[in-house]
């Protein structure tokens, strides 16, 4: 039951990516609000898998990979539902809802359900810090959509290439803003999230778990998102050179999350 | 014959000959209201607009009437040089209704798929609503035919392509401008050199919200006119450099006979990298703008050239939706036509049905004089028995009439309908 209500919202999120990319490939002006209302069918039937989750294992879905996976897709397609109500921003959802479906499909994959580990830092403080850490993700492959879509549509007007692109993406300063708002959102909630695993474990345990993969890995995402809003907000760089660094930064640690998935194989609970 | 469209276009007469024959927005009541005072003429609408003015006529007598518009129209011209039945058309029937909604969707502009038109055929309509009395020039059938037209504009928008992507240079500008910044309010333009283009580009960038324009010219006179027009500023030509680190959009039209902003120059007055993206339009030939400024960073530079590439490329691309756009007009001028033959069987129905309740009612009052002890809820009773008999009896028969007259059989129809029951030619059905 469970998995075929979280199912339903990758199909949904599946027929969602299929209408803006048809859009997209007929060179239509924009997306319109259909895609965005696909999307939040998905996402009320992925609200409901979670709720069914939460009652039936007593804990929402943010411990082990899978569960923690389908809640990063939620959140990404609840970008795309709040994206969606904006007419110039909806077409984000062309990069967005892809990656809601193949999130939640690789977790349907993997499987979703509790890993049976005991953890120590346990309640609705670690229920707390996974939802800011996993904010702070998603505002980032928000910025990274945005800010890619940024420097397709600059290299369109650049060169004068009026098709698909020039047709269907947002306006270069709608991009920009997006991808400011989505990362300064996103580093806002991560860096909050980071420091109330820190306080934890400083209370409890009485220094920072460097030898934690996860931990390192999410203190290169906040040094890679803290770069790129200094250089969104320093005098010398334009929009461009911004959405450059914010994608590269976006890529470097997604590489350093494959990496470290690839070395390390136990004791993972979250991504 | 009751349809014609009477009137001049883009096609059939150059400008000078078409603002003689417009009607400015106060003469346009009375002039309506004197068509339709014409011997002949039921309904009728005035459309008059820089690329057209047609008066679309719903008529009895057409071989009377017609001419009494063409004498208006010439008398509205006055003083042409050649007779104005050279530069009118006449069309009539199913061909003036396909013309009107051709005009509605946008087919017959000068621009092809653009959309103003649409608003302006409803203001035309809403106009011709707005008479009453004497002068009532709408009723039934152009209700329905301008209702239906304006609905194939929207079907022909919305299920087409026909009015995408910018269809003149200063349009193109425009639709670049707001790939760049998205909204343009509060934007700042400049504009080097006031020609017409260029003045008709700021035109078109101010209608989208540039707030803050500065016009330089080498005529300091003609800058300060082009800049009251739009609020702006004017500024001496040699002065323009200062204005350029806070300007946005560039529209440069000059005349001169070299570059007026060449690269050497450009980097030297803009000695900082750009924060923020600089527009320029070059509309002018030989181009006042050095084209390897387009290649320095935030800078996008589009020259005449480019914009018309752009126009060309949407007009092959509107072009190509012709046929869906054709297809709907048909099926829609199909589809009033039906409706509007089928009104010829209103009279016969009419009398059909007043005949056979005044029968149901003779007999009803009969039937009720021999029956003095039912109460009144019985008599009731029984008096919508008979109602509901009657409609039931009629409703097939009047349906089958209404029917075969949209096909177009309504002559064998209607007298057959009307040999069977007794009943007298009737016209006029529409009203």
């Amino acid at each position: 039951m469970l998995v075929a209500v979280y199912a339903i919202a990758a199909a949904f999120y599946l027929a969602a990516s299929v209408r803006y990319a048809t859009r997209f490939a007929r060179a239509q002006p924009g997306a319109t609000a259909v895609g965005a209302v696909i999307v939040s069918a998905g996402l009320l039937a992925h609200l409901a898998a979670s709720g069914l989750y939460w009652s039936q294992f007593g804990e929402p879905p943010l411990v082990g990979l899978g569960p923690s996976l389908a809640s990063l897709a939620l959140l990404v397609a609840l970008a795309v539902a709040a994206l969606g109500l904006s007419t110039s921003a909806r077409s984000l959802g062309l990069i967005l809802a892809p990656i809601a479906a193949a999130v939640l499909l690789i977790a349907l994959v993997i499987g979703i359900e509790p890993t049976g580990s005991e953890l120590e830092f346990r309640g609705r403080w670690l229920v707390l810090h996974i939802f800011l850490a996993f904010i702070g993700y998603v505002g980032w492959v928000v910025a990274a959509a945005a800010a890619s879509m940024y420097l397709l549509q600059f290299r369109q007007l650049k060169h004068k290439q009026l098709g698909a692109v020039f047709e269907f993406f947002p306006p270069l300063e709608t991009l920009d803003r997006l991808a400011e708002w989505a990362l300064i959102i996103g580093f806002a909630a991560l860096t909050l999230g980071i420091w109330l695993g820190w306080a934890w474990t400083i209370r409890f345990e009485g220094g920072f778990r460097w030898s934690d993969p996860k931990v390192v890995w999410a203190v290169l995402a906040w040094l890679a998102m803290l770069l790129a809003l200094w250089a969104r907000f320093s005098r010398s760089r334009t929009a461009r050179q911004a959405a450059l660094w914010n994608v590269a930064g976006f890529g470097v640690v997604f590489v350093a999350y494959l990496v470290a998935k690839l070395i390390v194989t136990e004791g993972q609970f979250f991504l | 014959m009751p349809f014609a469209v009477v009137g001049l276009n883009h096609r059939t007469a150059p400008i000078e000959i078409r603002e003689r024959f417009a009607f400015s927005p106060d003469e346009m009541p009375d002039a309506l209201a004197q068509a339709i005072l014409n011997n002949g003429v039921r309904e009728a609408t005035l459309v008059s607009t820089c690329n057209r003015t047609e008066y679309y006529l719903h008529l009895s007598e057409p071989d009377s009437a017609i001419p009494q518009i063409v004498d208006a129209l010439a008398d509205q011209a006055d003083d042409l040089p050649k007779p104005a039945e050279r530069y009118l058309y006449i069309k009539r029937e199913h061909d003036a209704v396909e013309h009107l909604f051709r005009v509605v969707s946008g087919l017959d502009s000068m621009v092809l798929g653009e959309v103003q038109i649409q608003g302006q055929v409803r203001d035309a309509y809403e106009l011709a609503r707005s008479l009453t009395g004497q002068r009532q020039a709408v009723r039934a059938v152009f209700n329905r035919l301008f209702q239906s037209a304006l609905s194939v504009g929207g079907r022909v928008r919305n299920e087409t392509r026909l009015s995408e992507g910018a269809a003149s240079v200063p349009s193109a500008a425009v639709e670049l401008a707001r790939k760049i910044f998205g909204s343009l309010r509060g934007r700042r333009g400049l504009v080097l050199g006031a020609g017409n283009m260029g003045e008709l580009t700021l035109e078109c960038l101010v209608d989208e919200g540039v707030s803050s324009v500065i016009v330089t010219s080498r005529s300091i006179s003609r800058a300060q006119k082009v800049a009251d027009r739009f609020g702006g500023q004017a500024v001496a030509f040699s002065d323009f450099w200062d204005q350029l680190p806070e300007t946005d959009i560039i529209v440069t039209s000059t005349a001169a006979p070299h570059a007026m902003i060449t690269l050497e120059e450009f980097k030297q007055r803009m000695p900082r990298k750009l924060k923020s993206p600089l527009f320029i339009v070059d509309i002018a030939i030989p181009r006042d703008v050095e084209p390897e400024i387009g290649d320095l960073p935030n800078v996008f530079l589009y020259s005449i050239d480019d914009l018309q590439h752009i126009v060309s490329a949407n007009f092959e691309r509107r072009k190509a939706e012709l046929p869906k756009a054709e297809k709907i007009i048909t099926d829609e001028v199909d589809r009033f036509w039906r409706w509007y033959t089928g009104l010829q069987a209103v009279p016969t129905i009419r009398q059909l049905r007043d005949r056979a309740d005044g029968m149901r009612q003779g007999e009803l009052e009969r039937t009720l004089a021999q029956l003095k002890h039912l109460s009144d809820a019985d008599r009731e009773k029984i008096e919508r028995l008979s109602t509901s008999l009657l409609k039931k009896f009629l409703h097939q028969p009047t349906a089958r009439i209404r029917a075969a007259a949209e096909d177009g059989r309504e002559h064998d129809v209607l007298d057959a309908a009307r040999f069977l029951f007794d009943l007298e030619e009737g016209t006029g059905g529409e009203e």
